[in-house]
């Protein structure tokens, strides 16, 4: 279960550029570009989930998990991956819906994180 | 410098795979299956042939399982053994998939998220194999 504690985010972007090996410069620039690309992906999903299509439910998830994953973006990942296996397991749709709202306050808490980064750097 | 085609339905994914390989590597990208066909044919047909391709399993329109089929099959017309065609590793969150993948002619497979270490080492074995073959 997904506990929302309001937890700080925080990202050391020159620890994990150099466990990826990249350079830190480039790793905000991808990461700024998944995080402006969340807002569409919680459409899809959120349609998805308006006509309980499972198949792209999954897919979508699966996208955000693969790069959350890339990025090391951890609480993102921890998050969709409590609803990823829940749309799995094929939980009802009301748990679905709390889970999707924990995942939408994450993207906009990362959102709001990589707007302060951005501007501080 | 190697050409390596990175296939992957995701634009984010694929800029970190050529920023990881920037130092070894020319990357070009494919994001659906047809695309990745497609830059293979063409590679093929200017006999420039990439020295390696990263694929994603889960794509549009033709999965990656597919198109590493097509390519093996098209090595196979060409009268290319096994073992001699472009190698092809395999990168994603699908572990089960893995047994299929080998099966159909992957060289190897390199789980999500991406270890930068374990990827380059298993590209570095793969690039040495092939220029000293």
């Amino acid at each position: 279960m997904y506990n929302d504690d309001s937890s700080s985010i925080s990202i050391d972007v020159k620890q994990v550029s150099e466990e990826l090996r990249i350079r830190p410069e480039i790793y905000l620039k991808i990461t700024i570009s998944f995080v402006n690309s969340l807002s569409g992906k919680l459409k899809i999903l959120s349609d998805a989930m308006s006509s309980n299509d499972r198949d792209q439910m999954r897919m979508t998830l699966h996208e955000i998990k693969g790069t959350a994953g890339n990025l090391r973006l951890r609480n993102l990942s921890a998050v969709e991956s409590v609803m990823h296996d829940a749309v799995k397991a094929g939980e009802p749709q009301s748990r679905l819906t709390s889970y999707f709202e924990a995942l939408r306050r994450e993207s906009e808490k990362l959102q709001q994180y990589m707007n302060t980064l951005t501007r501080n750097n | 410098m190697h050409k390596i085609l990175i296939v992957d339905d995701n634009f984010e994914n694929r800029m970190l795979l050529a920023e990881i390989l920037r130092e070894i590597a020319v990357c070009d990208f494919a994001a659906t299956g047809k695309e990745a066909i497609e830059a293979y044919n063409l590679s093929t047909q200017r006999q420039s042939a990439y020295s390696l391709i990263l694929l994603d399993i889960e794509l549009p329109e033709v999965n990656g399982l597919e198109i590493l089929h097509r390519i093996r099959e098209s090595e196979k017309a060409a009268g290319i053994a096994l073992g001699d065609g472009v190698p092809i590793i395999i990168v994603t969150a699908y572990e089960k998939r893995f047994v299929e993948a080998f099966n159909k002619g992957c060289d190897d497979y390199v789980l999500k998220p991406i270890d930068t270490d374990i990827l380059l080492t298993k590209i570095a074995a793969i690039l040495e194999k092939n220029e000293t073959a």
